[in-house]
C-alpha cells in the first residue's frame, strides 16, 4: 500500500499544483474564456442542486452503455470471426482498417439523414466509434494465441465449440480486454461528439448551450463532467477485466 | 529446436488462416481482391433496394450518390471548401507536430518533467476534445485560428504521447554505452535519441494526421462549419440528400486514400522497428 | 536400414492398447527454404508396432519425423499415406483412448493445478465434483500434492510438467503419448523426472511412446528403443532394453545399460550425414 501511495504521490501533486495554477491564472487573467478553478466546480455544484445536471448526464450514459453495448457485441462478432478465418479478414479487414484509421465522424451526416435527430443516431454514432477497435483488437488477440494450448483440447477430443470458448477466447481474453478499455474510450468520444453535432439531449446539448450563451464557467463545468465519465467509464472496464482475468500472469 | 509440425498443418479450429492450404494460390489471390468488393457490392446493392423502397426523398438511392459525385467533383465550391478545410487542417497538424515531438522527446528524457506532466497527458488522451472546443469558441471566435487551436488539441496528445514512448523504447543500453564513451547529451541526442526514436516519431505523425483529419471535421460538423461544414450544411438545407452523401463519400475516400499511403509509407520506413507502444487513434 | 519386422513383446494384434503403424509417410511442402519445390519428407513408410503394456522411446535427431510420428498416433497430424491402428481401430483422430503429454505441458495459465488436470475431464462432461476428486487424487500421484491451488506461472518447469502428466492420466486413456516432456528441464530435475514417471508408469503400466533427444533417457524408461534419422525420417534400429523392472535412473550404471547406450550411438553416428 505505501508503494502505491508513494507511486501516486507526484501525480497527486502534479494535479493539485495545476488546479492552484489554474486558480490563480483564472483570476489574474480574468478572460472569459477561463474562469477560476472554483468558480467552475462551484458550477457544478449548481447545475446539480438546479437539476439541469442530471437528466443530461443521465441521457448521456443511457446512449453510451447502449451503444457500447452493440458495439462489444459487433465487434466482438466481427473479431472473433475475423480471428478465426482468413476469408472474413479479406472481406471485412480493409473496412475496419478504414474505420481505425480515417475519421469516422464524416459518417455523422448520414446517420442524421438516415436516423434523423434522434436517439438512435447518438447510438450510431457510438458504435461507429466503438466498433472497429474492438474487433480489430479481438482479431490480433485470438491470432496470438497459444496454438499449443488448442493442440492440447484436441487431444483431449474438445468440440470446436469448447475449444473456441473454453481456450481461444480464454487465452485471447487479456488482450480482448485492451480493445474493450479502447473501445470504451473512443465510445465516450462518440457519445459527446454525437450530442455536441446532433444537439440533443445529454452533456453535449448542455455544453452547446453554454457556448451559444458564452458562458464559459458552465463550459468548463460539462467539460469536467465529461471527463469525470470518461475516466470512470474506464476504470469499470478494467475493474472487469480484474475479475475476469484474475489469475497471476 | 521443435521439428517442423506445429505450425504447419492445422486442421483444427485454428486461427488465422485455417482454410489457408485448401485452396491454391491463384483462388487465394482472386478472393482476396474480390471479396472486399463483393462485401462493398452488397452493401451498395442493399441500400439501392431500401432507399428505393423507403421513397423518401430525404434517402437517396446509391446511384443517387453515385451520379451525385462528379457533380460535386466539378464543383469549385466543393474544391474551395476542401482546400480551405484541410489547409486549416495541415496548419493545425503542422503545429502539433512541430509542437508534439519536442515535448514528447522532453518527456521521454526528463524523468522529472515526465512525472509532473503525465497526468496532464493522460487526462488529454481521455478528453473528448469535443468538449473543449466551445471553450476554444468563446475565447477565440468563429475563426480560423479557433479551428487551427481544435486540430491542434485533437492531432498533439496522440502526437506527444507515441512520441514519448518510442524515445522510452529506447534501450536504456544505448545512451548509457554512448555516456561511457564519453558523449555530451548533445551528441547522446544526435547519434543516439533521435534516430533510436524516428520510426516512433513517423508513427507519432501518422497517428495525429489521422486525428487531425477527425478535429477539422468535427469542428466543421459541430460549431466552426467554414469549409466543408459549410458546404454540408448548405446540402441540408436545400434538402439534397444525395450531395450530402457524396461529399462524406468522397471524404472518406480520401481521407481512406491518404491515411493508408500513410500508413504503407510509415510501414515501409518504420520497418519492424516499429514502437512497441502504440497510442490508441 | 534395418528391417522391422517383429516387437519385443508378444501380443495379439488388435487388442486394447495396442498400436500397429503401417507404411505412415509424412510431407510438407517446404517451398520457404527449397527452390526445387520438393517436398520434406518428414515421414518415408514408417511401420511400428508397439504391444499393449509396453513403454517405448523413439530416439532421434530434430527432424527426423518422431514428433510427427508421434502427432498422427495422437491424431493431430494425419498421415499423408499408410494406416495407424490403436487397439485394432483405424486413427481419424484424436480418441479418448490416448492422451499426450506435451512439450512445454501446455497447461492452460487460468486455470489452477487441480483444474488444469480435470480439463480433459471437464472436456468430457464429468461433473464437478467427480473431476475435482480425481484430479486432487491424481495431483498427490505425481507429487503435486500441496499446490493444488497453484496456478502454472507460479510452477517450476518440473511441476508443470507434472501436471501435465496428471491430467494426461486423469482421462484414463490406454495409451500415454509423450512429446519430448522433459527437454525444457534443467539436467538435474530431468533425471528426477524421469524417476518419477517410472515409478508413476509402473502404477499403472499403460502402453507408452516416448519422444526425445536423449539417448540416456530412452533407455532408462523403456522395454524398447526405436532409431530414427533424417532424410527422409525413418527407423534405422531398435534395440530391446532388458533391465529388470522396477528401474531407477542409477540403473545408468550397469554394463547392459553402457553396451545399448554404444550401440544406439553407433547407430546415430553411422547415419549422420551431412552437417547437423
Amino acid at each position: 500500500m505505501p508503494q502505491t501511495i508513494r507511486r501516486g504521490l507526484p501525480t497527486v501533486a502534479s494535479i493539485l499544483v495545476g488546479l492552484v495554477v489554474w486558480e490563480i491564472v483564472g483570476r489574474l487573467a480574468d478572460a472569459d474564456w477561463l474562469p477560476p478553478a472554483s468558480d467552475v466546480f462551484a458550477r457544478v455544484g449548481l447545475l446539480w442542486q438546479d437539476g439541469l445536471l442530471q437528466p443530461a448526464v443521465g441521457a448521456s450514459l443511457r446512449t453510451l452503455l447502449i451503444g457500447y453495448a452493440i458495439s462489444v457485441v459487433l465487434g466482438l462478432a466481427l473479431g472473433t470471426w475475423m480471428g478465426m478465418s482468413e476469408r472474413a479478414v479479406w472481406a471485412f479487414g480493409p473496412y475496419v482498417d478504414a474505420g481505425l484509421l480515417t475519421p469516422v465522424v464524416i459518417v455523422v451526416p448520414i446517420f442524421l439523414v438516415i436516423l434523423g435527430i434522434s436517439e438512435a443516431t447518438l447510438i450510431g454514432i457510438v458504435v461507429l466509434f466503438a466498433t472497429f477497435v474492438i474487433a480489430s483488437t479481438t482479431r490480433i488477440a485470438i491470432e496470438s494465441t497459444d496454438a499449443a494450448l488448442r493442440q492440447m483440447a484436441i487431444s483431449l477430443c474438445a468440440t470446436r465449440r469448447q475449444i473456441l470458448t473454453q481456450v481461444t477466447l480464454r487465452d485471447a481474453a487479456p488482450m480482448i480486454f485492451s480493445g474493450l478499455r479502447l473501445g470504451m474510450s473512443r465510445a465516450v468520444k462518440g457519445m459527446i461528439v454525437g450530442e455536441v453535432v446532433v444537439t440533443i439531449g445529454g452533456l453535449g446539448q448542455l455544453e452547446t448551450a453554454f457556448a451559444t450563451r458564452f458562458d464559459a464557467t458552465g463550459s468548463w463545468a460539462v467539460t469536467g463532467v465529461v471527463l469525470l465519465i470518461a475516466l470512470i467509464a474506464s476504470l469499470l472496464v478494467q475493474a472487469v477485466d480484474g475479475l475476469v482475468n484474475a489469475w497471476p500472469r | 529446436m521443435r521439428e517442423q509440425t506445429a505450425g504447419q498443418d492445422r486442421h483444427d479450429a485454428a486461427p488465422a488462416a485455417a482454410s489457408a492450404r485448401a485452396s491454391a494460390p491463384i483462388v487465394r489471390a482472386l478472393l482476396r481482391l474480390l471479396l472486399p468488393l463483393l462485401v462493398a457490392a452488397v452493401v451498395a446493392i442493399a441500400w439501392q433496394i431500401y432507399a428505393a423502397l423507403q421513397g423518401n426523398f430525404l434517402i437517396p438511392t446509391t446511384s443517387q450518390i453515385l451520379a451525385a459525385i462528379p457533380v460535386l467533383l466539378s464543383d469549385p465550391k466543393v474544391w474551395n471548401g476542401l482546400i480551405e478545410s484541410g489547409g486549416t487542417m495541415l496548419a493545425g497538424f503542422l503545429l502539433a507536430a512541430a509542437s508534439g515531438v519536442p515535448i514528447g522527446f522532453l518527456m521521454g528524457r526528463a524523468p522529472h518533467l515526465d512525472q509532473a506532466l503525465r497526468p496532464y497527458l493522460d487526462v488529454a488522451l481521455v478528453m473528448p476534445m469535443v468538449v473543449v472546443m466551445p471553450i476554444v469558441l468563446i475565447a477565440i471566435g468563429i475563426t480560423r485560428p479557433a479551428e487551427v487551436l481544435v486540430v491542434w488539441l485533437f492531432a498533439a496528445p496522440y502526437i506527444i504521447a507515441t512520441t514519448r514512448a518510442g524515445v522510452r523504447d529506447i534501450d536504456p543500453g544505448f545512451p548509457e554505452m554512448a555516456h561511457a564513451f564519453g558523449a555530451s547529451e548533445g551528441q547522446i541526442w544526435r547519434e543516439v535519441l533521435v534516430p533510436g526514436a524516428s520510426p516512433a516519431i513517423f508513427t507519432a505523425l501518422v497517428f495525429g494526421f489521422g486525428m487531425a483529419l477527425t478535429g477539422i471535421i468535427v469542428t466543421e460538423l459541430s460549431l466552426i462549419a467554414l469549409g466543408v461544414g459549410q458546404l454540408l450544411l448548405l446540402y441540408q438545407g436545400q434538402f439534397d440528400s444525395a450531395s450530402v452523401f457524396g461529399l462524406v463519400a468522397i471524404i472518406a475516400v480520401g481521407a481512406t486514400v491518404v491515411m493508408t499511403v500513410l500508413r504503407s509509407f510509415e510501414r515501409r520506413v518504420v520497418g519492424s522497428r516499429g514502437p512497441a507502444a502504440r497510442s490508441e487513434s | 536400414m534395418t528391417a522391422i519386422t517383429s516387437t519385443a513383446i508378444a501380443t495379439e494384434p488388435g487388442a486394447r492398447g495396442t498400436i500397429e503403424a503401417q507404411g505412415i509417410s509424412k510431407y510438407f511442402a517446404r517451398t520457404a527454404n527449397r527452390a526445387d519445390g520438393q517436398p520434406f519428407v518428414a515421414l518415408g513408410k514408417m511401420d511400428l508396432k508397439v504391444a499393449a503394456h509396453e513403454f517405448v522411446s523413439i530416439v532421434g535427431p530434430s527432424g527426423c519425423g518422431k514428433t510427427t510420428f508421434l502427432r498422427i498416433v495422437a491424431g493431430l497430424t494425419k498421415p499423408d499415406d499408410g494406416v495407424i491402428r490403436v487397439g485394432g481401430d483405424e486413427v481419424h483422430g484424436p480418441g479418448r483412448d490416448r492422451a499426450v503429454v506435451f512439450q512445454d505441458a501446455a497447461l492452460l495459465p487460468w486455470l489452477d493445478v487441480i483444474d488444469n488436470i480435470a480439463f480433459g475431464l471437464k472436456l468430457a462432461g464429468v461433473r464437478r465434483s467427480e473431476r475435482v476428486e480425481r484430479a486432487a487424487s491424481l495431483a498427490q500421484l505425481v507429487g503435486l500434492g500441496g499446490f493444488e491451488k497453484a496456478f502454472p506461472r507460479q510452477l517450476s518447469g518440473g511441476m508443470r510438467q507434472r501436471a501435465g502428466i496428471a491430467r494426461a492420466l486423469a482421462v484414463d486413456p490406454e495409451i500415454l503419448l509423450m512429446d519430448e516432456p522433459f527437454s525444457s528441464l534443467d539436467e538435474i530435475t530431468r533425471r528426477n523426472m524421469q524417476d518419477e514417471l517410472l515409478r508413476i508408469w509402473s502404477a499403472s503400466r499403460k502402453t507408452a511412446i516416448f519422444v526425445t533427444h536423449s539417448v540416456d533417457e530412452a533407455i532408462i524408461l523403456s522395454d524398447r528403443v526405436i532409431v530414427m534419422a533424417t532424410g527422409p525420417g525413418r527407423v534405422v534400429d531398435e534395440i530391446t532394453v532388458d533391465l529388470p523392472r522396477p528401474r531407477s535412473v542409477s540403473a545408468e550404471s550397469s554394463g547392459q545399460f553402457m553396451a545399448i547406450r554404444n550401440r544406439i550411438w553407433e547407430t546415430l553416428d553411422s547415419v549422420r550425414t551431412g552437417p547437423s
